[in-house]
């Protein structure tokens, strides 16, 4: 009997106020972004955590760009033998994501011996192709992040959205390129290493501890917070909340001053990112600089100084010792095959790249998209900076056209910022899934970074026999902890996390790195193994249970809860009074 | 590399060889045979069965193995034409089949075991076996092991199904395990296992062999594949103190490790529970099983080099077969107390049930990938 959570609730050609289908029109390969129909029903649909907020209508260029040209264009070159990629249904403005099936045998063998063969090129010469895209990518964004857009009349900011929007569109091609055969890859070698007698929860150990541009912030960050420590302007950090600090600190005297100098050369290397994976409606740090600095004040907060190099250096350290280990207990043609199989996987490190390539594309590569919007604004007497966010792509076409005029789409504007908040209160209450419940998923990438793997496609099975209070997870990070909880919905409300809470949200990305440094432990409703809150709380030496299904509705902020890594249980053990 | 091992695992010393040739002049009947002959004899496993004649393979191999003699096979079938155990045998027999209840079977042997008992040896055999007895020495404690024609074949392992009497001391009390091992095949778990291979109408025939009894710091017993992976890269040794028993009767946790086929590197080592420990008693005179004392449970029973020898001295035998073996083992001092040398007790061929799981020798990424994705396309429908 499969389980079924029925659809109808959001079955709708309406959404917001103006929508119609066929409204925008970007190209698609395998099946377009839509809004769910009854036959849906058939098929399985999760709520994807890294839009936690909700897609504004620009956002709806980031679903049908990024999530479904990205990763059907990928499928359909690559090609996968497994499906034709993504696609994504709004309910609400919530998105929900869903595989397109591929369903004839005989495509998917014949897909599969071209998968085969492109494979092989792509991963041997993975460092160098990365190299080339990165390059790509980095001399795009340098014309992109640095075009000055004030006073740009509208036609040429209407070029410029293009522009922005066909970059949007390549980088987010690169990212499904690679992101396929780099997890493809990394799971043959974990299952070489299982195969040979390796403890799986080891095998993540053997890839950890390499630098990369998401640590280097974060390394940066503990740098300014020593450097704030050491001119003794702490004060200024306690005494103001994250929003006001900037403004503070301008006006804090020539110590201040000076420690905003280094932040801001910071901004510039470091401060092209969102909090969220390509989220229109998030301002990037360089616009406002609210959430490095409410880290830097929680950074201050815990107090002491935190040896970032020795953390780093502990988990190179871990890393040599598993390798150690494991090799010890191998035979000589099992050490063989693993050697050649670790010397493989290390050049083509997915748990390296896949916080590595955030920085240039999950963070970064809707940035431009968004400044223009923000340009379009102000170049026609918005009263919001992020007023544009709230038009669909062809709405603003004709209005940096000069066909419509902004005066006669601002009161859409206005209701459907009514509609996004309204749908933005109701995310905790969003079912994690729609349609029916399969016993597996192909798409590695659904199981792997969004957790969708047997066990907690069974555990969503029979989720209403749950034993309210106690929640079992996979087992991510090992250790015991026991702490006050702190459920967040979103990375952009990170620095309210109180340094030895427990962090409870839906999943983290990247963006959710920062405040790791402060937490006692991290519960997460979904993910695996390899899902980013399990690979950081291992380095961070957290205790960290993944894919629980309902932390975030059954647990509230200041409940008291156990969190057991080494089990992957927990617990609640007091409710808040509140 | 083996060589430089400071574990003895060589043959007999110049003095033991010396006495064992005394016996073998006396010797008188062809009823009997030093385990040391047993090597040059054609077909052996037919007269002194696989156990006793894979023995004799690995003294002439060069291996260390307990002194000993063998009685033949047809020894027992001399025995079993007498008159009154032909008869007890078609009485006892009567009636028992594959469907036979627990009690019946059960009422076989202590009917055989009676007129055997009972049974006049020939007198020229029994001499000779007085004989041999002397020859190993007053007053030395014995294995009396039972070697069945037929056992440890290809398609019947018969693994643990016939008797072994340790610690038998004195002529008198050599002769009655001697008839106890002859009346081993008709114990009711030998009857249901030949029950159920379809072996009851054939004759079991039994060759008894008489070994002194080893004392050994530290015995057990080694495999030359990994019996749960079936991985053949690996030798897995299992060891409790004292006699082996403990380890193959599965009396207790033994210390398990595994060494690396190749390069005899040390793969594992853990240090097991040791419950118990059977050794024979000097003050007693008889083989006993005491608890470990609490030191001896929580260390190491073999050292690096020790586990080493015992390593190598398994592959070496797996090579002399020419298949996969299990070697039961023991670490015996030598005469002075000093190091200890790796003693064979036993070699089996390894049952193999299935294929052993292969190790991948290359490392492939993209054929696993197409694997897993075909693997999943025809289960996922």
């Amino acid at each position: 009997m499969p389980t079924v959570i029925p659809v109808y609730e959001f079955v709708s050609e309406d959404w917001y106020p103006g929508f119609r289908p066929g409204y925008t029109h970007a190209p698609w390969i395998a099946e377009p972004v839509g809004t769910f129909s009854a036959r849906d029903e058939e098929r399985f649909w999760f709520l994807d955590f890294h839009w936690p907020n909700g897609m504004t209508p620009m956002d709806y260029v980031i679903m049908e760009d990024a999530y479904v040209w990205g990763s059907q264009s990928a499928a359909q070159s690559l090609p996968l033998p497994f499906g034709k990629g993504l696609t994504a249904r709004v309910a609400g403005t919530h998105l929900y994501g869903g595989e397109v099936p591929l369903d004839s045998p005989w495509e998917q063998d014949f897909r599969a011996q071209r998968f085969g063969r492109n494979l092989a090129p792509i991963l041997t010469k993975f460092r160098e192709i990365w190299e080339t895209r990165v390059q790509e990518l980095e001399e795009a964004l340098l014309y992109l992040e640095n075009e000055d857009l004030t006073d740009k009349p509208l036609n040429e900011l209407g070029q410029f959205l293009i522009e922005a929007r066909l970059f949007l569109k390549r980088a987010w091609e690169i990212h499904f390129e690679l992101k396929y055969p780099l997890l493809d890859q990394y799971l043959s070698f974990h299952r070489i290493c299982t195969d040979l007698g390796v403890d799986p929860a080891e095998v993540p150990k053997f890839l950890q501890g390499y630098d990369n541009k998401i640590l280097e912030t974060d390394r940066e960050l503990w740098n300014l917070t020593n450097y704030a420590r050491e001119l003794g302007i702490e004060n200024v950090f306690r005494t103001n909340e994250p929003e006001n600090l900037f403004a503070a600190l301008k006006v804090g005297g020539p110590k201040a001053e000076g420690w905003l100098k280094k932040f801001n050369s910071f901004l510039r290397e470091y401060g092209h990112r969102t909090d969220g994976i390509a989220d229109l409606s998030m301002a990037p740090w360089t616009e406002d600089p609210t959430p490095p600095l409410g880290t830097i004040k929680t950074f201050l907060q815990k107090g002491g100084t935190f040896d970032f190099d020795k953390a780093h250096q502990a988990a190179v350290d871990e890393r040599e010792a598993a390798i150690v280990d494991a090799r010890t207990k191998m035979a000589e043609d099992e050490l063989d095959t693993f050697n050649q199989a670790l010397q493989y996987t290390q050049e083509t490190n997915f748990a390296w790249w896949n916080d590595e390539h955030c920085f240039w594309i999950d963070f970064r590569a809707h940035i431009p998209l968004r400044r223009a919007c923000v340009a379009v604004a102000e170049a026609v007497g918005a009263a919001r900076k992020d007023d544009t966010l709230f038009l669909f792509w062809p709405e603003l076409m004709s209005l940096v056209r000069g066909e419509k005029k902004w005066s006669h789409m601002r009161w859409m504007a206005h209701t459907r910022r009514q509609y996004y908040q309204h749908w933005r209160a109701m995310r905790a209450w969003m079912p994690k899934m729609l349609g029916t419940i399969p016993e597996e998923v192909q798409d590695p990438i659904l199981i792997e970074t969004h957790g969708l793997h047997k066990h907690f496609l069974g555990a969503m099975r029979n989720a209403d026999k749950r034993n309210e209070g106690v929640l079992t997870g996979i087992a991510a990070s090992s250790g015991l902890v026991r702490g006050r909880a702190r459920v967040l919905h979103s990375a952009d409300e990170l620095h309210r996390i109180q340094p030895g809470e427990i962090l409870v949200c839906e999943s983290t990305t990247t963006s959710w790195t920062l405040a790791f440094g402060k937490i006692g432990g991290c519960v997460c409703d979904i993910g695996g193994t390899l899902a980013h809150a399990s690979i950081v709380s291992r380095e961070y030496r957290l205790p960290c249970v993944v894919g629980v299904g309902t932390g975030t509705s059954q647990i509230r902020t200041g409940d008291e809860i156990e969190v057991d890594g080494s089990k992957g249980v927990v617990t609640v053990l007091k409710r808040s009074a509140a | 590399m083996v060589s430089e091992i400071d574990v003895g695992r060589g043959g007999w010393s110049a003095r033991e060889q010396e006495s064992l040739a005394g016996f073998r002049v006396k010797r008188m009947h062809f009823f009997i045979s030093d385990l040391s002959e047993l090597g040059s004899m054609r077909n052996a496993e037919r007269s002194v069965g696989a156990k006793m004649a894979r023995l004799g393979k690995v003294i002439a191999a060069g291996y260390a193995v307990p002194r000993g003699f063998v009685l033949d096979v047809s020894a027992f079938r001399d025995a079993m034409g007498d008159e009154t155990i032909a008869a007890a045998h078609a009485e006892a027999m009567e009636g028992i089949r594959v469907d036979s209840t627990a009690e019946e079977l059960a009422s076989v042997r202590p009917r055989m075991r009676a007129v055997f008992d009972t049974y006049t040896f020939p007198e020229e055999l029994y001499e000779s076996l007085r004989e041999a007895h002397d020859a190993l020495g007053e007053g030395v404690p014995l294995a009396v092991r039972s070697s069945a024609i037929g056992e440890d074949s290809q398609n019947a392992s018969f693994a643990g199904q016939f008797e072994t009497t340790l610690g038998v001391i004195g002529f008198d009390a050599m002769m009655a395990a001697l008839r106890s091992c002859w009346s081993s095949p008709y114990s009711a778990s030998a009857l249901a296992y030949r029950a159920s291979r379809g072996m009851l109408d054939r004759p079991m025939d039994m060759a008894v062999g008489v070994l002194e009894l080893v004392k050994p710091r530290v015995a057990g017993v080694a495999f030359s594949v990994q019996p749960v992976t079936r991985r053949k890269n690996r030798v897995v040794v299992e060891a409790n103190w004292g006699l082996g028993e403990t380890v193959v009767g599965g009396l207790v946790s033994p210390d398990h490790a595994e060494v690396g086929k190749t390069d005899l590197r040390i793969l594992e080592y853990t240090v097991g529970g040791k419950q118990c420990v059977i050794a024979f008693d000097e003050s007693q005179g008889k083989v006993l099983e005491r608890e470990t004392s609490a030191e001896d449970k929580s260390v190491r029973c073999l050292s690096d080099d020790e586990l080493m020898a015992i390593a190598a001295t398994t592959v070496e035998l797996e090579d002399l077969f020419g298949h996969a073996v299990d070697v039961e083992w023991a670490l015996v001092p030598d005469a002075e107390g000093g190091a200890s040398r790796v003693v064979v007790l036993q070699v089996r061929p390894e049952t193999i049930h299935e294929e052993p799981m292969a190790v991948r020798t290359n490392y492939d990424p993209i054929q696993m990938i197409l694997e897993r994705t075909s693997r999943k396309l025809s289960t996922g429908g």
